[in-house]
């Protein structure tokens, strides 16, 4: 059985965390949740690590497990938090009002999507994982991506409309 | 020039002014988690947040919303020695007292209780499940768009008529929303011939559920949820599956899932069966019961509907040893188990009535 290596794992998450909460964020739509998945997340890695380190990629292994712990706890609260509740919890006196505005309009916009949508479009355009490893990390396969992220992409694109602001998503290759 | 998505999102999850995480202190709750899955003896603080997280998923759809009724007095019990081949053997002795703490156990002295953490009437249930539905889905009646094709289930939407629809091969229709008598699992061949319905989506249990209204039906992207209600209102259906993969894009089956029926007086009975426990009704409307589907570290979590005929009381056992005792409960609840010290993995529960008599026994998981 291969050893736990405390060392490999140390250096991971030093590495990794910080991408993974980005991610996590950006699915689930609270910081503080964030860090809370990424942080189970990465305990369920140490667990698995000698087997996860043997057979697979680690960095792979843990943003799906970010990204499935996300959709799992979205199941617990069926909307997510608004990005305009409650008090940022840490100020942020550098940004530009348009800056914050078309973070909202961003974060608003994930969060009117179905989680999977929401979780295609962001490994998609954000972690820019290729359709075949999204379908992989998520689960499912390759024409679900491909819908799933079509449709996200349509929802975010309505949003931005309605909030008038003039964005175009051209990021990316076809969904 | 307008921002790509992007840059857009590497702006909106923007975290240069948030500590990183703590990897050394991660590593110490990783080895600690470890060497409680290993040891299976301490309990740690890890272990105490997880169960946490577990509690609230456990029972996702009916007691995460809204005002619920105060949780319960724990019901502390005295663990003992018993021998629970015998079905008609005595059950265990019950503490003179039950415990008039309010509190959940939570020091290392008080380890073993029970503790009623959630509570909803049938009633009540039924409203939160119909509101939801109606704001989700629309009201009842709502026609299913989709065209499915011959071998497929439903597609997409999940509507208030929806009975995960599928077609058969031969192109008739068929509807499939029932948990297995058995154990299906995703793996497992339907020991059913080709083109029954059970060779597609489980085995049918209930075939007259497809009269039933689902109250509320939803793809949570890793899972399925379905509650369905009886033509008289008086009994519940709740199906909560958590395995990944399932999808009302292809055939589901319910391996594993939670389940919850609930019969009143005046409902015919029906009986079915869950990985996680037996449940039943008996045709005079005995209840049934649940408990049990989700273990972390040493606080079992359990819940479930209404209780079996004459049931006053469950024990669970950990081989021969007698790990918690609880109360029944009647609604859809949830309840936390403390077990005792170098207790096992619970093996075995029991429903016991007033005289003593066993009127339950199942392998809770």
């Amino acid at each position: 059985m291969p050893r736990r290596d405390d060392t490999a794992y140390v250096e991971f998450v030093n590495g990794a965390s910080r991408a993974l909460r980005r991610t996590a964020y950006l699915v689930c739509g609270d910081w503080g949740q964030a860090e809370d998945l990424v942080q189970e997340a990465l305990l369920k890695l140490y667990v698995a690590w000698p087997r996860v380190a043997a057979s697979e990629g680690v960095h792979a292994y843990a943003r799906r497990t970010v990204v499935n712990v996300a959709i799992d706890a979205g199941r617990k609260s069926s909307k997510l938090r608004s990005t305009s509740d409650g008090i940022p919890d840490l100020p942020d006196r550098h940004d530009p009002v348009g800056q914050l505005d078309t973070r909202s309009v961003v974060m608003d916009g994930l969060r009117e999507l179905p989680a999977r949508a929401r979780a295609c479009v962001v490994l998609r355009y954000f972690d820019d994982l290729s359709v075949e490893d999204t379908a992989r990390a998520l689960g499912v396969t390759t024409g679900t991506v491909k819908s799933q992220t079509s449709r996200g992409l349509e929802l975010l694109r309505a949003t931005f409309e309605r909030a008038g602001l003039a964005l175009d998503l051209v990021g990316g290759d076809a969904p | 020039m307008s921002p790509d998505i992007r840059e857009l999102f590497d702006a909106a999850a923007d975290d240069s002014r948030r500590p990183p995480i703590d990897a050394e202190a991660l590593l110490a709750r990783g080895r600690r988690k470890v060497r409680i899955r290993t040891a299976g003896a301490t309990l740690g603080t890890g272990v105490l947040a997880a169960a946490a997280v577990v509690a609230v998923t456990q029972f996702p759809s009916v007691v995460a919303e809204g005002p619920v009724q105060p949780a319960g007095t724990p019901f502390s019990v005295a663990t003992a020695e018993t021998t629970p081949t015998a079905p008609s053997t005595q059950p265990p002795t019950l503490p003179p007292t039950p415990s008039a703490t309010t509190r959940p156990p939570q020091s290392a002295a008080q380890t073993s209780g029970t503790e009623l953490v959630r509570k909803l009437s049938y009633a009540e249930a039924a409203r939160r499940c119909t509101l939801r539905m109606r704001a989700e889905y629309g009201a009842a009646g709502t026609p299913v768009p989709t065209v499915i094709g011959p071998g497929e289930s439903q597609r997409e939407g999940m509507y208030v008529t929806d009975l995960l629809r599928i077609k058969m091969p031969d192109g008739t229709e068929a509807h499939c929303s029932v948990p297995g008598s058995a154990s299906p699992s995703y793996t497992q061949k339907p020991e059913v011939a080709p083109g029954d319905a059970r060779a597609e989506c489980g085995r049918l249990t209930w075939t007259n559920l497809t009269s039933w209204t689902v109250a509320e039906q939803r793809d949570t992207d890793r899972g399925l949820v379905a509650i369905l209600l009886s033509n008289d209102r008086r009994a519940m259906l709740y199906c909560d599956i958590d395995g990944p993969g399932a999808s009302r894009e292809k055939t589901t089956a319910f391996p594993g899932a939670s389940v919850y029926v609930l019969h009143g007086p005046q409902s015919s009975g029906r009986a079915g069966g869950s990985p996680s426990g037996v449940l039943g009704a008996a045709p005079d409307s005995t209840p049934v019961h649940w408990l049990g589907a989700v273990k972390d570290g040493r606080q079992i979590w359990g819940g479930g509907g209404l209780a079996s005929k004459g049931a006053v009381r469950y024990v669970l056992f950990a081989g021969t040893r007698k790990v918690a005792e609880s109360k029944v409960f009647y609604g859809i609840y949830a309840i936390r188990v403390w077990l005792p010290p170098a207790a096992g993995e619970p093996s075995l529960l029991r429903g016991y009535d007033a005289a003593g008599t066993v009127v339950e026994s199942y392998q809770p998981f």
